[in-house]
């Protein structure tokens, strides 16, 4: 691929994780988003470590 | 349960050196969605800008880089000269709640020599900004109950109110001179050196642009104080009320007398300063003013963190910079802003410089976040220029 052809397909993808509303605050899509990422990463051959031990306490007393 | 995620590609050369690279796909709320220009969720482009939510903070600055990675790996036969690895988190913008202890278990997997921050900005006379920390933070929640229930306002004359006692409480927090009244609360401030002050001194920032920029409608404090405003904003710590709770505030009247009174509240810290003793030394403060009855809740805490800019490894990162851009980059040893740095460099021990692909009016966390694409292009300019520059040895 082209540098340009790199470029338009990367805001692509740029576009369709924007459009994951991921909003940490609300708890909403993270894990949509992080398997988005995940994917991304796997297919250019990185070796990917994506872990959910902990649990972040998004509601506070 | 945000997935924290780790993504190595590694180097086709031995001993290569390694660049850690932070970011998060998470973002903060688009609300209020009747301020937008465009679709919060879709990306649009629009004369040179690329506008929608998270596009500078934090999604476009990690996919500007992917795409850097892709260029150079494409450019050169798919070697790589020094050890790239990704950390993504998905809770930034909830102050990187339990990034810590995933930082802790992979540890001995991110020993780095550099980290690049996960975003920066362009200043207002067009310098790419490389910073290289952010101040702490802690949030608290300050809560008072004087009854079971709200009471009849024909009480007043008599009963004290929770918003009263709040305010009165709150009012205590700052003295006559605008400078935080809480006993220790600067004891332990990592005062800056002479780099660092000179480094800020430079800034292009003045007291008549912030007020223009945000539209005050009141005097800074510092011109209040007389105190100087760059090293004010970047190397003291401050404290802020986000919110108040209590009584009525609906349409027309309601007669009543609160029970209830809540704040959320917020301690900007820098380096040194502790989120768990800042609040202590908060609740010990309203005790000792008598009152007992104010509950201090801390929800959220961040350290402070400086970086050394003379490390050779930011020096590389700020040639970079100025090569790319064919500007003079504004060096900056700390943004009034706050993150995760301090965890990541203690599990790091890397020198960490932030920058990005943002220009002055990106928005964050507001309406019409938005970015140029003349930045983002460079950014991924930079971040190729910065693997190419490991084939050299030093």
């Amino acid at each position: 691929m082209t540098q340009s052809a790199i470029r338009t397909h990367y805001l692509q993808v740029l576009k369709d994780l924007i459009a994951i509303p991921s909003v940490s605050a609300k708890h909403e899509n993270l894990d949509e988003a992080a398997n988005f990422i995940t994917h991304i990463f796997e297919s250019l051959g990185a070796e990917v470590i994506h872990d959910n031990s902990f649990y972040a306490p998004f509601h506070y007393r | 349960m945000p997935l924290f995620i780790i993504a190595k590609f590694k180097a086709s050369v031995p001993d290569a050196k390694t660049v850690i690279i932070y970011n998060h796909y998470d973002v903060q709320p688009a609300e209020p969605l009747d301020q937008w220009r465009t679709q919060p969720w879709e990306l649009t482009e629009a004369d040179g800008h690329l506008w929608g939510r998270g596009v500078n903070d934090d999604k476009g600055n990690l996919i500007a880089r992917i795409t850097a990675l892709v260029e150079y790996l494409t450019e050169h036969d798919q070697q790589l000269p020094v050890n790239i690895v990704f950390v993504v988190e998905g809770a930034e913008e909830f102050a990187s709640k339990d990034l810590t202890r995933y930082l802790d278990k992979y540890q001995s997997q991110l020993k780095a020599d550099l980290v690049i921050w996960e975003s920066g900005d362009r200043s207002t006379d067009e310098r790419v900004e490389v910073s290289g920390g952010t101040k702490g933070i802690v949030t608290f929640d300050v809560t008072v109950q004087t009854a079971d229930i709200d009471l009849h306002s024909s009480l007043s004359a008599v009963v004290d109110s929770a918003a009263w006692r709040l305010t009165r409480a709150l009012a205590t927090l700052y003295d006559d001179n605008n400078h935080v009244a809480v006993k220790g609360f600067y004891d332990d401030v990592l005062q800056p050196n002479a780099r660092e002050k000179a480094l800020v001194a430079q800034l292009p920032l003045t007291s008549s642009a912030l007020v223009e920029q945000y539209h005050l409608a009141v005097p800074l404090l510092t011109q209040q104080t007389g105190e100087d405003l760059q090293e004010t904003l970047y190397f003291q710590p401050s404290l802020n009320i986000e919110g108040i709770q209590t009584g009525y505030q609906g349409n027309g009247v309601k007669t009543v007398l609160p029970a209830l009174a809540s704040a959320k509240m917020e301690a900007r810290l820098v380096p040194n300063m502790s989120p768990e003793k800042t609040v202590q030394q908060i609740q010990t403060h309203f005790h000792q003013l008598g009152f007992d009855d104010i509950t201090v809740t801390q929800t959220l805490g961040e350290s402070g963190y400086r970086s050394d800019m003379s490390d050779p490894e930011v020096l590389r990162v700020i040639d970079i910079v100025r090569r790319i851009s064919q500007k003079e980059p504004m060096i900056m040893p700390t943004s009034a802003g706050t993150g995760p740095m301090f965890d990541v460099y203690h599990a790091t021990q890397a020198p960490i410089a932030s920058l990005g692909i943002g220009y002055a009016h990106s928005f964050d966390h507001a309406p019409n976040e938005n970015i140029r694409l003349r930045d983002y292009f460079e950014h991924i300019d930079v971040i190729k220029a910065l693997i190419a520059d490991y084939t050299k040895k030093y």
